[in-house]
């Protein structure tokens, strides 16, 4: 039932100040001059791998052939030499070249597409019944498998060879992307929507700095698949790249020249993976990463 | 913008046929502050909801000024239990997203952005990050940040809710004292009976199961003081008390 009352306002409560106790004595706080330094970890990690590069060393010197054959493997020094005699030629720098371009455009499209696709499937359950249907019977198959099927179709081997790279990367984007939209919190969207944002007002202010570190999460796994395909892909149909060189390597029975490739390849895929990681704590800043007390 | 007048008639919410508000009328004159408080989980957040928009209604009418209010608009600015800050905006560029967004000149939205942080309280924290802020400041940056934009109605669901007594009272007077500049109407959900008395114009009890009106009382200026005055402000409490209990049975 519905009362009318009408009363006088009483007087607004006043707040009272409590001396509360001190904090209790014998807490114990990790500062940062109970850490190893910096200084030494770094030496720990030279130390770790200088002792694994002797023990390659001393193994392919005195042939060991127990289930593991050393007898044939070349050992680091000669590797060393190898490589320092391929970085003084202009095809070492032509084959890193190809293989950067390849991966940085199929990459980069994968971000920019795989971006799109998970935000629009998280946010349009239309577009999750139609082309989500797609992508679902399409990502269990592992981008190497696509190989004769994009060297068919596409014009020309080195766009079959990109498309490899996008689609390998593709489907972690898309998949982060969409869990990460889907993971944001209503209220932030609502109260967008309350200061009068429209939708495209809210792509761009909540939704997409919101699912940003999903995004990096899935650029980040996309990479390391991206990088597995590309050199697969140049092993199998390419004229150039460090993966096509480090096969060529093997049938010539190379093998310093083989795990120089390696190397390269090891090299380039920690650099690209150290640029993304920079690139997303960059554009993250604000998620907290243990800095304050 | 000063305040707008609400009219809300006979508005019912329903959750999947399952009745939350059942034909709530009440009109709210422009400027006016309007406390609600009831049971938990009776449907008050769902009533500032519907009020903004965010909740579709099953029946009924929500007018602003005469006009039906229809979807989330900046006429109707809310600040929300949860921390509804971005927390990749630095708080002055929080504050300063409502102007933005309705196309404001940076340097012009920076400025009154300004403004309305050191109403708050919060003029030295601009380019601090929401994470890097206490709950008090935090919530004290959503109120700037609602109230910057100038709406005509703000709608607050229990914004204080998480906040230790002390910080609480400090919030409740910056709330009353950005009120003051603009004086928009405001709707504030509570579930402490002290706060709605003490920031209310009126306070409503909702109660039952749909949620409906039991008790619309009006409350007088603040300041008023005397044996009758808090003789009136007991038997409410103990009105309004009765009926919570009832509702929480």
């Amino acid at each position: 039932m519905l009362e009318q009352t009408r009363v006088k306002k009483s007087v607004p409560p006043r707040s009272t100040v409590v001396t509360l106790p001190p904090p209790r004595a014998g807490a114990v706080v990790r500062s940062s001059s109970t850490r190893r330094p910096k200084i030494a970890r770094t030496a720990t990690r030279l130390a770790a791998v200088a002792v694994a590069l002797a023990v390659w060393q001393l193994l392919t010197i005195a042939k060991v052939h127990l289930w593991l054959s050393f007898d044939k493997l070349p050992g680091p020094v000669t590797v060393l030499s190898v490589l320092v005699q391929q970085l003084r030629t202009g095809t070492f720098y032509q084959d890193a070249g190809v293989s950067l371009t390849r991966i940085a455009i199929g990459f980069a499209l994968a971000g920019v597409v795989g971006a799109l696709l998970g935000t629009t499937f998280a946010r349009s359950p239309t577009a999750r019944d139609t082309l989500g249907a797609l992508v679902e019977i399409a990502r269990p198959i592992p981008a190497i498998a696509l190989v004769p099927i994009a060297l068919l179709v596409l014009p020309t081997t080195e766009q079959g060879i990109v498309a490899i790279t996008f689609a390998a990367a593709l489907f972690p984007v898309v998949i982060s992307t969409q869990h990460a939209v889907r993971a944001l919190p209503t209220h932030w969207e609502e109260a967008v929507r309350t200061m009068g944002g429209t939708r495209l007002q809210i792509l761009r202010h909540v939704v997409l700095p919101g699912a940003l570190p999903g995004i990096f999460g899935g650029l980040s796994v996309g990479l390391g698949v991206a990088w597995v395909c590309l050199i697969s892909a140049e092993m199998i149909s390419g004229q150039y790249g460090i993966g096509y060189r480090t096969w060529l390597a093997y049938t010539l029975v190379n093998y310093p020249a083989v795990i120089a490739g390696m190397l390269t390849i090891g090299a380039l895929g920690w650099s690209s993976a150290a640029l993304v990681e920079w690139l997303g704590r960059r554009a993250t800043a604000w998620l907290p990463r243990g800095e304050e007390p | 913008m000063t305040g707008i007048e609400v009219r809300v008639t006979d508005l019912s919410v329903a959750f999947a046929s399952r009745p939350i508000l059942d034909r709530i009328s009440l009109t709210l004159a422009r400027s006016e502050i309007l406390a609600i408080v009831g049971p938990s989980g009776c449907g008050k957040s769902t009533l500032l909801r519907a009020l903004a928009g965010l909740q579709p209604i099953s029946g009924g009418a929500v007018l602003l000024d005469g006009r039906h209010a229809g979807g989330p608009s900046k006429d109707r600015g809310m600040v929300f239990q949860e921390d509804a800050l971005l927390p990749w905006r630095t708080v002055g560029a929080n504050v300063e997203l409502p102007l933005r967004l309705q196309g404001v000149p940076r340097a012009d939205s920076r400025r009154r952005a300004n403004e309305m942080l050191d109403r708050v309280g919060l003029a030295d924290d601009r380019d601090l990050l929401p994470r890097q802020l206490s709950g008090g400041m935090r919530q004290r940056a959503q109120i700037a940040r609602t109230l910057v934009g100038e709406p005509g109605v703000v709608l607050m669901d229990e914004p204080f809710s998480a906040l230790d007594a002390h910080t609480r009272l400090s919030a409740q007077q910056v709330l009353l004292d950005a009120w003051r500049i603009h004086r928009p109407t405001v709707v504030f959900v509570t579930h402490d009976l002290d706060e709605a008395l003490s920031i209310g114009h009126r306070l409503l009890v909702l109660s039952g199961s749909p949620a409906t009106t039991k008790l619309l009382a009006n409350l007088p200026e603040g300041g008023a003081t005397g044996t009758e005055t808090e003789r009136a402000v007991s038997d409410l409490r103990a009105a309004v008390l009765e009926i919570l209990q009832v509702g929480n049975r």
